[in-house]
């Protein structure tokens, strides 16, 4: 079965070390992720949804190769990549690719978009007038179009919208299968995130990119993923088709998750507004 | 604060110094349910005076009272002190041509808000909706004068509790702020000085408004931060912001927004950094606040939605001004700016309730927010809008009444006038 699966996360574990520990060596104390087992197939989209500080950003942090689990493996199509030697970790950060929360902070704010989207490509040896020749062509992928004018620019210059979209721009550089998003849409105005969603929904459609969607944001899951996992204190307590578990959630915090998202959920019901005014 | 600063102090009001109070104070922490004539404060504004037309009874011991509201908020009310900043009712901050000015480097100024309007009454909730880079945050700042350096406010009119702020001497305005007007920022982790403990920070409002003193703010701290639903509230007090999870330190935000007693809360984004969970319990515990206490509050988000869970009535700013005002059901039956209308139908889940399908396009507004350099003297939104007429691209709208309680820039409605500027 883990032969044919495109990432394979078998029961995972990540602790970490107390708050205040004078020593930071060795596995740590806190639990932050107990069992997680989540199979990615190619071309499939995932949520992973949960309340705050229930391991989500761990998780995806792992999926990604940032850190290294303490139990547990990460396999991709079968090759176990994680914890593992350098060298087979570095097929882990080519399948996949990890899209931060905040593309201000995520992006270098001195280095130009052009060169941001170039970096992972010289990187690799691809030759300097054909990075540059692909940076455009990534960028112009998630729709911007300003070419030479646009590369030329620093974050700063761009809008909220137009900075995710280079940041992913620059994942999809290294032509990654799968795409682990941390709150993709969490930073950006109401008015932009249709852009990021739109664009989402494209690559994993027309390219065939596996998105993970790691968000509190329930109805980005209920537009954009096929699957739904549901991670509360470090474990999966709900796993299922999204639609089927964002209308009837088993779990008492999913439960819980689903009725307090829904405003957002079911749109705005004027008579149902809350109004705290008297 | 050091006895010298004390005798500074006096010297301010005049009591002569063989004053039989003075004589028996020792100082203001020697001696803690005894206060001095009157305070100074070392804020980031500089030494501030405070002067209080109440004198505690010199010598006697006052121990903190307990709250005649039990848990609930309000406790501050029991500290025994002032009334309300200054008695006045109604029309309690309102915001009319608003202009804040940056300056720029060869000489000249930015004016990066221009048109900011909008009115909070007494007990009312109003948001301020808009994209980021729309003004929304520094007209709030505005109320009490606390745009950030070099910017400053360059025209308009803005009248918190009856006083136009322009003018106000830094000592008036430091009595606003934490006293009239609260606020609660989006970053709760930003907001705290992360070297100071969680219960200094919280009473410190109540401290420059009413002259706490240390062992009263222990107490009071406390007994806000049991206010706004926290466990344990003794053990946070005594523990430092990073200590506290996201919820937590939004929660203890809004304590220390509260410890002024002040009559208008500010939110800004207070929800955009929470889980779902976390976010309505907040929004359900601001609700009862301000229904306990008859707030006013002043919410700034980018999220249609949210605004409509909260306010009774919606103002839209874009670029700097303000585009649309109206009561909340009104403005989401019939949007009539064609920016409110992009915004609304931006959501995930649009109005009408139905969710759209997954693989649907969501709508989003094309392009931009120009930035002030641009602005010129046209309509601002009409380089993004689909109903741009050819006066859109030469005149600049002025906020026209539509009824008594809806105003909008827009041409597209009978009776717009040019505007200027």
């Amino acid at each position: 079965m883990a032969e044919h699966t495109l990432l394979a996360a078998i029961e995972l574990g990540r602790r970490y070390p107390q708050r205040g520990a004078w020593v930071r060596r060795g596995p740590g104390t806190i639990p932050a992720l107990r069992g997680v087992t989540l199979r990615v197939e190619a071309g499939e989209s995932v949520g992973v949804v949960g309340p705050s500080g229930a391991g989500k950003s761990t998780l995806a942090r792992l999926l990604a190769g940032m850190e290294a689990p303490d139990e547990g493996t990460i396999a991709v199509r079968g090759v176990v990549v994680s914890p593992a030697p350098a060298r087979r970790r570095a097929l882990l950060r080519r399948t996949v690719q990890l899209v931060f929360q905040d593309p201000a902070t995520s992006l270098n704010p001195r280095q130009r978009v052009g060169a941001a989207v170039r970096e992972p490509l010289t990187v690799r040896g691809v030759g300097r007038r054909e990075a540059a020749q692909r940076g455009l062509e990534l960028l112009r992928l998630v729709g911007l179009w300003g070419g030479d004018a646009l590369a030329k620019r620093l974050p700063r210059d761009l809008s909220g919208g137009e900075r995710q979209r280079v940041a992913l721009a620059r994942a999809l550089a290294c032509e990654p299968q799968v795409l682990v998003l941390d709150e993709p849409t969490a930073a950006l105005d109401a008015s932009v995130r249709g852009q990021v969603v739109n664009l989402l929904h494209a690559l994993w459609r027309q390219r065939g990119v596996a998105l993970v969607v790691v968000t509190h944001d329930l109805a980005l899951v209920a537009a954009l993923c096929q699957r739904v996992v549901v991670l509360v204190d470090g474990t999966i307590v709900e796993e299922g088709e999204a639609r089927a578990v964002l209308a009837q959630p088993r779990h008492a915090t999913a439960a819980a998750l689903v009725a307090a998202s829904a405003p957002t959920l079911r749109g705005w019901n004027l008579k149902g507004c809350a109004h705290v005014g008297p | 604060m050091s006895p010298k600063h004390v005798r500074q102090a006096r010297g301010v009001v005049g009591i002569p110094s063989h004053s039989p109070f003075l004589a028996r104070v020792s100082g203001p922490h020697e001696a803690p349910n005894c206060r001095p004539p009157d305070h100074q404060f070392f804020t980031a504004g500089g030494w501030v005076e405070e002067q209080r037309g109440v004198l505690a009874v010199g010598g006697q011991r006052r121990p903190p009272t307990p709250s005649p509201w039990g848990a609930s908020i309000g406790c501050c009310l029991s500290a025994g002190v002032p009334l309300p900043y200054n008695g006045k009712v109604a029309g309690l901050a309102s915001v009319e041509g608003l202009e804040i000015g940056f300056p720029r480097p060869p000489g000249g100024v930015v004016r990066v808000v221009r048109g900011g309007e909008f009115a909070v009454t007494e007990g009312d909730s109003v948001a301020l909706v808009g994209e980021s880079g729309c003004g929304k945050t520094l007209s709030a700042l505005a109320l009490t004068n606390l745009v950030p350096e070099p910017g400053r406010i360059v025209g308009g009119r803005v009248v918190v509790d009856g006083e136009e702020v322009r003018g106000l001497s830094e000592a008036r305005l430091q009595r606003l702020r934490g006293a009239v007007v609260g606020y609660l920022w989006q970053e709760p982790g930003m907001a705290f000085n992360p070297l100071l403990r969680v219960g200094v920070q919280v009473a410190e409002a109540g401290v420059l408004r009413y002259g706490w003193s240390r062992r009263q703010a222990d107490c009071r701290a406390v007994e806000l931060l049991r206010a706004v639903g926290l466990e344990n509230a003794e053990a946070l007090a005594a523990g430092y912001p990073h200590q506290l999870s996201g919820g937590q330190r939004q929660r203890a935000l809004l304590a220390a927004a509260l410890a002024g007693d002040p009559r208008l809360l500010v939110l800004d984004e207070p929800t955009s950094a929470l889980d779902p969970l976390a976010q309505q319990s907040l929004l359900e515990l601001i609700g009862r606040v301000q229904k306990a206490r008859g707030l006013a509050v002043l919410l700034i988000t980018h999220d249609l939605q949210l605004a409509a869970r909260v306010a009774r009535r919606v103002v839209v700013m874009y670029a700097g001004e303000t585009v649309e005002s109206a009561p909340t059901q009104e403005l989401l039956a019939a949007p009539a700016h064609p920016y409110t209308q992009a915004l609304l139908y931006c959501a995930i889940t649009p109005p009408g309730g139905v969710p759209r399908p997954r693989g649907e396009e969501l709508a989003t507004i094309p392009g931009r927010v120009p930035p002030p350099e641009a602005w010129g003297g046209v309509c601002r939104f009409a380089p993004r809008c689909d109903r741009a007429m050819a006066r859109c691209r030469t005149a600049h709208p002025a906020l026209t009444e539509l009824t008594p309680e809806r105003r909008v820039r827009c041409f597209l409605h009978a009776g717009a006038e040019d505007g200027g500027g």
